[in-house]
């Protein structure tokens, strides 16, 4: 066994690099003067995220009547964001643990970032029903705690109490992912750091790791153990998102296909975003032996296929209304293409099924700049899938007499581009303070695809015990 | 036990890997190695035996399956069962989902720290860090010395063998040895159960009054400030916050009519009522032709005929609102029929208003006029 790479693979990591360099490339920049640039993106996020606060501020101080929402369109976009971030959110556990299960190489070089992104993206989406719900600070009572009201229980049949638990131990399983991933980093980082209060700071959060490999023996049970549960907590949480929808009996979210669809949407919008952040990380952090063309080419590979994915759903839903017979079916998704929002529907076939179409050819996946742009098309898109599905099932509802229409207010606007803010502001204090690649395990993979150290020997010992690829 | 260590460094995870497996196979007892990654197939060259980590995942992660089941099976039959559609109490397929998501947050932070406990990692541990570039890019093999095979010059033999960058021998002082943290430890557990006993105790010399609300936030909604209407109020007669209204009150929208719901009466109020809308109040005609549209055309016609279409599906059909006897009728008296209904026709006082109903008796004149003048 040589190894996964046959000649004709680039190597995961170029320019034939010594351990010691690896961790070079990745730490410098976290203890270089912060660059010009940093400053002018963050100072940007920043603003963006103040500009959300205020508008949250004033939605929470005045209520949710300074939302758009009518007493026929109850949901537009709270919901909407929400499922886009969560959506966001479910490609960095798809690298980190579902890649990890399949042993996939080159999710190393991604996986930390995407993982933080994973907790921004979630963090994002807690916000809009924390909003939604109008009296934030009774947020609590979603929890089921013993209380002086019955004991009163929250209602356990519900969605959305599924919701509840699903989106937070997400979160929580994320972020103790996240960690454990980041604890031999931190020893790294601490170990070249000089004293001062970032070392400490390091090293406390290292919790004493010292590279013993009876602790990474542990260690490696452990990272295999959360990868094993966070593949279907991922798949539960989007589905159970979905139920949200799929268990109401509105035509056009009363559908068994939402799980899967959803899914499959989430990887989709969520690997668009990490390619979309790792081509400018790569760029500006210069990471592009690390982040390589075989990396964005199998991330192209896996848009594309979810995007078929997406298209299928398309499809499946609309054959479902035709085959159903039922007329209200048929009503809502004739008005899905052809009603007043069928200019949100075009834009999200253009933008989902027809434009990653271009990912088939070879020559637009090396192209850094046609990736970059198809991937903000493919989260533009995604933004307007939830849309229409939430805004156009509920615009024409039964009675006609009760038929409405939905514009969002200037607060809602400003609370989606505060949403965005936060999560760069996060992403960019990530990059800035962080090892933004995952040292030991890229370590692992670039000692692997051996270099001029004389790795040959190790690789036909690899060979002679069977070790792992 | 001040038994010293012999530490030997290596450039790569092959010549660590090698050495591992020669030791071994010398008997050199291994105390540990340390590595920036966790090398492949250490684990089988230093006789590491499987973790058990897996089992306390799989402990956690049941634990938490059943506590969710019990728990929602608890509250939704046991401790506030509620009848929906007269569903089962116990439909436990609902209770899937949280379940589930209550395993996996079990079963990960279960797993992970037990991993922390069993490995003693915790925040601010200060690391025993064996080389500054272990967590970089060395590989260290720690050996314990022994006097009779592992000798120090054997084991450095072992380690110059296969290109050791560098060998060192080092007595671990107490402070080092693992011991400290563990210590320490101990001495957090011991506060831990000092606190854990003073604050039983506390409670049960306090005890607790069952009548005292606990800690609320944002109590403005329970506590209004005004009187609550229903409350008790001592210095108010009845003792009642809320007083009763003065004699005669009428609440809005509830003026009584007096009469019964017989042809007598309607007469009687033919002859008493007379409409508050002057003929020429195009506002009032135009709600009366909108209010005749939706509650009496289906009968009486468009045009007053009695033929509106529920008459043509079986109802009976009313007479026609340009007969004499409906010619000659008074407003007061149309007025009685729409509020109390007659013959067939219901009462309507439920769903149009009393000033809806004078409007509509404006257009019932209309049409009459209209249908006169066409005679």
């Amino acid at each position: 066994m040589v190894e996964v790479l046959s000649p004709l693979r680039e190597a995961l990591v170029q320019g034939d690099k010594s351990l010691s360099q690896v961790t070079d490339d990745v730490c410098n920049p976290l203890d270089r003067k912060t660059s010009r640039l940093w400053w002018c993106a963050f100072v940007v996020s920043f603003a963006v995220m103040m500009l959300g606060v205020v508008a949250m501020t004033y939605q929470i101080l005045t209520g949710i009547g300074t939302w758009g929402l009518n007493r026929t369109v109850g949901w537009a976009f709270d919901i909407t964001n929400f499922v886009f971030w969560v959506g966001i959110g479910h490609a960095g556990t798809l690298i980190s643990a579902i890649l990890f299960l399949f042993r996939q190489k080159w999710r190393t070089a991604v996986n930390r970032s995407a993982e933080a992104m994973t907790l921004f993206a979630v963090m994002c989406a807690g916000l809009f029903p924390l909003i939604h719900m109008g009296r934030p600070w009774l947020a609590f009572w979603m929890a089921p705690y013993p209380n002086d009201r019955g004991s009163l229980w929250v209602n356990f049949r519900s969605p959305l109490i599924w919701d509840f638990f699903a989106i937070s131990t997400y979160f929580l399983i994320s972020l103790i992912f996240w960690y454990i991933g980041l604890i031999p980093d931190l020893a790294t980082v601490r170990d070249r750091t000089p004293n001062g209060w970032r070392k400490r700071i390091f090293s406390f959060f290292s919790l004493g790791w010292n590279g013993s490999f009876r602790t990474w023996h542990r260690y490696e049970v452990v990272y295999l153990l959360l990868a094993g549960l966070a593949t279907p907590l991922v798949v539960s949480v989007h589905s159970i998102v979905s139920s949200d929808f799929a268990t109401s009996l509105l035509p056009g979210w009363h559908a068994t296909i939402f799980p899967p669809y959803f899914v499959a949407g989430a990887i989709f919008s969520g690997m668009s975003m990490v390619l979309c952040l790792m081509l400018i990380a790569r760029k500006v952090m210069h990471l592009e032996d690390y982040i390589t063309l075989r990396h964005v080419d199998a991330m192209c590979k896996m848009i594309l296929a979810t995007s078929c994915m997406v298209a299928l759903a398309y499809g499946i839903e609309f054959f479902s209304a035709l085959y159903s017979g039922n007329p209200y079916e048929h009503f809502a998704f004739m008005n899905r293409a052809l009603g007043p929002l069928a200019w949100g529907f075009w834009i999200m076939v253009a933008c989902n099924v027809l434009i990653p179409q271009l990912l088939w050819f070879r020559q637009v996946r090396t192209t850094i700049a046609v990736v970059f742009v198809i991937t903000i098309f493919v989260n533009i898109g995604m933004w307007f899938e939830r849309f229409i599905i939430i805004v156009s099932s509920l615009q024409r509802d039964f009675l006609p007499s009760s038929w409405a229409s939905y514009t969002p207010t200037l607060v809602e606007i400003a609370t989606l581009l505060g949403s965005f803010g936060l999560f760069f502001t996060c992403f960019l204090l990530f990059c800035r303070f962080l090892p933004m690649i995952a040292v030991a395990e890229i370590k692992a993979v670039a000692a692997g695809q051996g270099h001029p150290a004389g790795h040959s020997a190790a690789r036909a010992d690899k060979a002679a015990n069977g070790g792992d690829a | 036990m001040n038994q010293s260590l012999l530490v030997g460094t290596f450039a790569n995870e092959h010549d660590l890997l090698h050495a591992t497996k020669a030791a071994r196979q010398r008997g050199f007892p291994i105390v540990d190695a340390y590595t920036p990654y966790p090398v492949h197939g250490l684990d089988e060259a230093m006789g590491l035996k499987p973790s058990r980590l897996g089992a306390v995942c799989l402990l956690c992660g049941l634990f938490g399956v059943v506590t969710a089941m019990a728990f929602q099976y608890w509250t939704m039959a046991i401790d506030w069962p509620i009848n929906v559609g007269g569903r089962p109490f116990n439909s436990w397929p609902a209770f899937v989902p949280v379940a589930f998501e209550v395993l996996v947050l079990f079963a990960g932070f279960g797993v992970v720290f037990a991993f922390f406990g069993v490995s003693r990692l915790f925040p601010g541990k200060t690391a025993e860090v064996i080389g500054p570039r272990v967590s970089n890019d060395q590989f260290v093999l720690v050996i314990e010395a022994k006097d009779n095979a592992a000798d120090g010059d054997s084991v450095f033999d072992l380690f110059r063998e296969h290109h050791a960058l560098a060998t060192e021998e080092c007595v671990p002082s107490e402070a080092s040895s693992g011991a400290a943290p563990s210590f320490s430890l101990r001495k957090w557990n011991i506060a831990l159960i000092v606190l854990f006993a003073l604050i039983g105790v506390m409670n049960w010399i306090m005890g607790s009054d069952t009548q005292q609300h606990n800690v609320e936030f944002l109590p403005e909604m329970v506590h209004a400030v005004p009187y609550e209407s229903f409350a008790k109020q001592d210095d108010l007669p009845r003792k009642m916050a809320m007083q009763p209204p003065p004699e005669g009150t009428i609440a809005r929208g509830q003026l009584p009519l007096h009469y019964q719901a017989n042809p007598k009466d309607a007469e009687k109020a033919g002859k008493e009522l007379v409409s508050p809308l002057k003929a020429s109040d195009e506002t009032a005609r135009k709600r009366g032709a909108v209010v005749y549209a939706n509650y009496c055309l289906m009968c009486h016609g468009g045009a007053g005929e009695g033929d509106g279409p529920v008459s043509k599906r079986g109802v009976p059909a009313p007479p026609s609102l340009h007969a004499e006897k409906a010619l000659k009728i008074k407003d007061g008296q149309i007025f009685h029929i729409i509020t109390y209904g007659q013959a067939n026709m219901a009462a309507y006082a439920a769903q149009v208003p009393r000033g809806d109903r004078w409007a509509v008796i404006l257009h019932v004149r209309e049409l009459q006029k209209a249908k006169g003048a066409g005679k």
